[in-house]
């Protein structure tokens, strides 16, 4: 049988019927991989936020964690002006002994220019506050103080925030 | 660079929560084709030749920024993923190049048609949700819309659940209403106050045994309970409550009180840019007077005159009280910041 097809194929080729071209390989730029309410999670910003050593499960679960913080930070009007990101810069610039200029030689060095860089900060400083504000109240509303700190709150307010918040993670 | 690195690795990027936009412009449905061409280039190295939408007969090219003839911008091309998900008409967004094609290939949200609210609880009248795409996050609004309902009307306990089916050429949506028994209140107690401030508490609360109890109504009676506690100088006294079952269809509303100690009212100012001669506003403040028991009315009467004597100012003026409590001594000084 298999000598059968080898002698029709060269049939076909003594004929010159053209044979079918490979179509071009199909490569994905990007697509959904998880959403949150109605926020969406991509590809491309799993991508970006690899590093050695992680696996992608875990970027994509940090992501989502993000994303229902940033969410809460935006349903409680929580926000982060320009000058307190120059504050922050200038305090990281000045732990290091490094100018701005520097700081932010370095930050591309990781990937991210001067824009994104501010807007990791900014991201950064909205999921805090919006951690520590939860913090507060349940310090308010509770007689037993949790000693877990801010980790330990943030894990709370995630998982909190996850029962209230529509999130699908796609294979 | 440790705190930079810190910074960099700890820092996830998603952009700020925003609903979806209701969509305008690319709701023209074209005939069916198994893709659409939205833009068209020579050869040229790498540049995209064609930019093409597949699993929609919505004309959505207009709404696509990413053109033939330019290279391919990949964070464009997931700015554009991000765009039209928002739109809720499309439940899946997937962008590839198949050589210099650029293909968007799209699933559509199925279109409701018909919405079912089922097992309500006899002379409960709810309003259906009003849907017209099975989008997730519009479904558990709606399902949360119901719930509140049951809520307003007593239900406490209630459950909403859903499900979609498949109906005609989209989908049907059932919600599904599981009530438990309604409940009213029983008795408001209070705990952890002095009980000669009991008859004053219960004469401050508005809400009725018999009456369905809500999270709004107990988040009111709440106000009111702090408002009796400031009125009695109590101005750091703290405030919780429990709604505690009391039988099947009962239950209390239990406040905890940490009353704190009871303030005097120390010096009285009118400060502010815009405030006149402390004279003008010695009327004012009149009532309140130095050793009194810090009143809420009083200190509220106060900023009524104060914001009397500015009537007829533009801009209008805003009397913003700022208080600075000395525990140790037990006063409260009152600056109200005429703004």
């Amino acid at each position: 049988m298999g000598r059968l097809v080898a002698l029709s194929l060269l049939v076909v080729s003594l004929l010159g019927i053209p044979t079918v071209e490979a179509a071009p390989a199909r490569r994905t730029v990007s697509r959904i991989v998880a959403i949150v309410d109605f926020e969406v999670i991509t590809q491309r910003d799993v991508d970006r936020r690899m590093v050695a050593g992680q696996t992608r499960a875990a970027v994509l679960d940090a992501l989502v964690e993000s994303a229902l913080l940033l969410a809460e930070a935006e349903r409680r009007r929580v926000t982060v002006e320009r000058a307190e990101v120059d504050a922050v810069l200038t305090e990281i610039a000045k732990g290091n002994n490094l100018t701005v200029a520097q700081v932010y030689e370095e930050a591309a060095k990781a990937g991210f220019d001067e824009a994104s860089y501010r807007d990791e900060i900014r991201r950064q400083m909205l999921e805090l506050r919006v951690v520590s504000m939860h913090m507060s109240a349940a310090l308010l509303g509770s007689e037993t103080q949790p000693t877990d700190g801010v980790e330990g709150a943030r894990r709370r307010l995630v998982a909190e925030l996850r029962t209230r918040s529509f999130v699908e993670v796609r294979p | 660079m440790r705190a930079l690195a810190a910074i960099v690795l700890v820092a996830c990027s998603t952009p700020t929560s925003q609903p979806p936009t209701t969509p305008t412009t690319i709701t023209n449905e074209l005939p069916a084709v198994d893709q659409l061409e939205c833009s068209r280039a020579p050869a040229n190295g790498d540049a995209i030749t064609l930019v093409a939408v597949r699993g929609t007969r919505r004309d959505i090219c207009r709404g696509i920024g990413v053109t033939a003839g330019k290279p391919l911008d990949e964070a464009l091309v997931d700015a554009e993923i991000r765009t039209l998900y928002k739109t809720a008409l499309f439940e899946d967004v997937t962008a590839f190049v198949e050589g210099t094609t650029l293909v968007y290939e799209l699933r559509e949200r199925p279109e409701l048609v018909g919405i079912d609210v089922v097992n309500a609880p006899a002379g409960v009248q709810l309003a259906k949700p009003d849907l017209e795409l099975a989008e997730p996050v519009a479904i558990r609004r709606g399902a949360t819309e119901l719930r509140d309902a049951l809520r307003e009307v007593g239900y406490r306990a209630a459950r909403v659940d859903h499900a979609l089916a498949p109906s005609g050429n989209g989908v049907s949506l059932r919600y599904t209403i599981t009530a438990g028994a309604r409940t009213v209140l029983g008795t408001v107690k209070f705990q952890g106050i002095d009980a000669k401030r009991q008859p004053l508490l219960n004469k401050g609360v508005t809400a009725r045994s018999g009456e369905p109890l809500t999270d709004l109504i107990a988040e009111r009676e709440m106000g009111n309970v702090r408002t009796t506690l400031y009125e009695e100088g109590l101005l750091t006294s703290r405030v919780s409550y429990n709604v505690v079952d009391a039988n099947e269809s009962t239950v209390d509303l239990v406040f905890d009180i940490i009353e704190g100690p009871v303030f005097k009212l120390g010096t009285m100012k009118v400060k502010g840019p815009r405030a006149r001669d402390p004279k003008a506003y010695a009327k004012a403040l009149a009532a309140l007077k130095k050793g009194e028991l810090a009143r809420r009315s009083k200190l509220a009467a106060a900023i009524t005159a104060i914001e009397a004597i500015h009537t007829g100012d533009q801009p209008a003026v805003i009397v913003v009280p700022q208080s600075n409590i000395h525990a140790d001594k037990k006063v409260v000084d009152m600056d109200f910041v005429i703004e």
